[in-house]
């Protein structure tokens, strides 16, 4: 396949991994659980706003999130004027969603620049990369496809990555850091996909 | 002491067990797609004959270009204007009869 860069030079196709934009949550699952060779595995590129950095830093991953950057897996994307006025329009979507609990739609900025980043053509994106419900269901009526961190890990276990205990274990790790994956959801997963 | 990261969103609800099904499908799909568009990508670099390699290479090592992108940018920029204005007017020739 053949891509035109953003600059205008010709270049092949080199992966067949795919390409996403990740709001916090997922990279700081995996982070928490210390997954991250699974985003490598699945993921050439993981386009992040550059709003999120502020978030990571008060998450206490700056040095983590950098060292990503660094090894090219993660790349920041500053959005345009007319983005930020279409992210708030969406993060006011994601405040005022029934399942929402944070009504403050300056919470949701962040996850609404993700939005956009995923809706930009030349990026390209298989996914986004979200957990929060309120934030999925805008997602997908905006019609982008969704995904999260704990499908990495399944996925990962479907191909034979990863076994369906360390699934567990990664996710129970997650909720032990404080991720609200609940004990019966993590049950859950493992019967569904791990068969026991 | 270890690093405390700290939970994101503590506060909302995050996805169920029914959503990671639809989850593993995006995924799927999108792996998919990078696949078969590899798998095409792969198949053109073949089509590269090693004659032509070798030009390719001869053309960066004379400076002529920086790289391989550049080469077939310029080539095939070259071959363009060489042979459609050609093509074109014949077409326009050929209307014109």
């Amino acid at each position: 396949m053949i891509k035109t860069s953003g600059k205008g030079g010709v270049f092949y196709q080199t992966s067949e991994k795919m390409v996403a934009v990740a709001n916090t949550g997922p990279l700081i699952s995996a982070l928490q659980c210390g997954r991250t060779e699974l985003l490598r595995h699945y993921f050439a590129t993981i386009y992040i706003p550059q709003s999120e950095l502020a978030e990571f830093e008060r998450h206490n991953v700056k040095d983590e999130i950098q060292a990503l950057l660094d090894e090219g897996l993660l790349v920041t994307q500053d959005l345009t004027s007319d983005e930020q006025e279409t992210a708030q329009g969406i993060a006011k979507q994601i405040a005022g969603h029934p399942l929402t609990k944070v009504r403050d739609y300056q919470h949701h900025i962040p996850e609404a620049e993700a939005m956009v980043l995923a809706s930009r053509e030349e990026l390209d994106c298989d996914a986004i990369l979200v957990e929060e419900l309120a934030a999925r269901e805008v997602a997908q009526a905006l019609g982008l496809p969704v995904a999260g961190f704990v499908a990495v890990l399944v996925k990962a276990c479907l191909d034979g990555v990863l076994t369906i205990e360390e699934v567990r274990k990664a996710l129970k790790t997650c909720q032990r850091k404080g991720t609200r994956y609940s004990s019966t959801f993590i049950e859950e997963i493992c019967q569904r996909y791990g068969g026991d | 002491m270890r690093k405390r990261i700290l939970p994101h969103e503590p506060e909302e609800e995050l996805l169920r067990a029914s959503d990671v099904a639809q989850d593993l499908t995006v995924l799927e799909r999108g792996l998919a797609r990078r696949r078969i568009e590899y798998e095409v990508g792969k198949r053109l670099q073949v089509a590269i004959s090693a004659s032509t390699k070798r030009l390719i290479s001869e053309l960066i090592a004379q400076k002529v270009c920086r790289s391989e992108e550049e080469v077939i940018a310029r080539a095939v920029r070259a071959f363009y204007v060489a042979t459609l204005p050609v093509i074109q007017e014949e077409a326009a020739f050929q209307t014109a009869e």
